[in-house]
């Protein structure tokens, strides 16, 4: 009897582990960053200090992983399988890459060069020239798993056409 | 005078034209890892990759983090216990065409090549050489590679309980759209 038992016992945390197994295997990744993030930079401050710094690769190791939240100006839209935004840092020859999952693409796909985002986004890590003949002679942050929690349209150009418009067609109306 | 500068213009355009470097930052990059029991995969879109004709050279880096597995706790694994991605970020390859004069950038049209060079893979650096294809379409530039590595070449270590599941060859394939 106690023999049975045992075994029973045995037999349904065996089944218990294959079932927690299971589901921890085929649970797919986490492909955006929630909650609180591990830091929050104001971009351009960010940008120029790691710039400065010439030990910036290992500097920056203290980030990858970690979630950074921050703000910045869309300067180009990428990619196709996923999205890529280049976001403008303020200094010269610096990029910043923030990557979304291609099943945030229908979240990302109203963005346009010129909005505001704020991001918050996991640091892959940052990338420096190699050597003088390096082909990619930018410094670049890549950061991947990638939030919007805001994001300021950029309508200047819009307004600016309606304006005209208007304008315009008060013209129009007034030599009538 | 103006004849001059015209034909001057001219004759330079093909020095203009052979200096440029075609670029992305959203290229694409795929392994497969097959073994009798297990077969998985995993994708990149984020890899850098460039070159540069009149210089013949061909870089790529990789942000290894940027792969995305089907399962998250593989992803989990690959990332911290076989690339040790807090060590080391990106993988690179700087290279140049064995035979950079099969390939005409001007032309449309799909050139073999060979790429000889330096990957550097979880903080080890070794030579190789890739068989691949540039394929010239209407200005843009796309290259394409199949190829295999050894893990173990690079120091990568798959521990005993998985090595019936994870393959110590993986293969590699390689799709990334240029631009001027």
């Amino acid at each position: 009897m106690n023999k049975r038992r045992i075994l029973g016992v045995v037999l349904v945390l065996f089944i218990i582990g294959l079932v927690i197994g299971y589901k921890l295997w085929t649970t797919p990744p986490e492909n955006q960053t929630a909650g609180e993030p591990d830091f929050e930079k104001n971009l351009q401050e960010w940008v120029t200090t790691l710039d400065a710094d010439t030990a910036a690769a290992t500097t920056f190791s203290t980030f990858v992983g970690k979630s950074v939240k921050f703000s910045g100006e869309v300067a180009d839209v990428m990619g196709d399988s996923s999205l890529t935004l280049q976001i403008k840092t303020g200094v010269e020859g610096f990029n910043l890459n923030a990557n979304f999952h291609q099943d945030y693409k229908s979240t990302v796909s109203g963005v346009v060069t010129g909005d505001v985002v704020t991001l918050q986004c996991i640091c892959d890590g940052l990338m420096v020239p190699m050597s003088a003949d390096d082909l990619f002679a930018e410094k670049k942050i890549d950061m991947s798993r990638c939030t919007i929690l805001n994001l300021e349209q950029h309508k200047a150009d819009v307004s600016k056409s309606l304006d005209h418009a208007e304008s315009e067609s008060g013209e129009q109306s007034d030599s009538k | 005078m103006k004849k001059y500068f015209i034909l001057t213009a001219i004759a330079l355009m093909p020095l203009f034209s052979a200096a440029q470097v075609y670029k992305t930052s959203a290229g694409k990059i795929s392994f497969v890892s097959k073994t009798a029991i297990e077969e998985f995969s995993a994708n990149n879109a984020q890899v850098e990759a460039a070159i540069a004709p009149a210089k013949n050279q061909i870089q790529f880096r990789v942000p290894v983090n940027g792969f995305v597995f089907k399962s998250g706790l593989m992803q989990k694994h690959f990332q911290e216990n076989y690339m040790e991605t807090s060590q080391f970020q990106y993988s690179n390859f700087v290279g140049k065409l064995s035979n950079p004069t099969a390939v005409n950038f001007a032309q449309n049209g799909e050139y073999p090549v060979e790429a000889i060079g330096k990957l550097t893979m979880h903080g080890v650096t070794k030579d190789i050489t890739v068989p691949g294809k540039v394929v010239v379409k209407d200005g843009a530039v796309t290259l394409k590679a199949n190829f295999r590595i050894k893990c173990s070449d690079y120091q990568i270590k798959i521990p005993a309980a998985s090595a019936a599941s994870v393959s110590d060859e993986i293969a590699i394939a390689v799709d990334c759209a240029l631009a001027k």
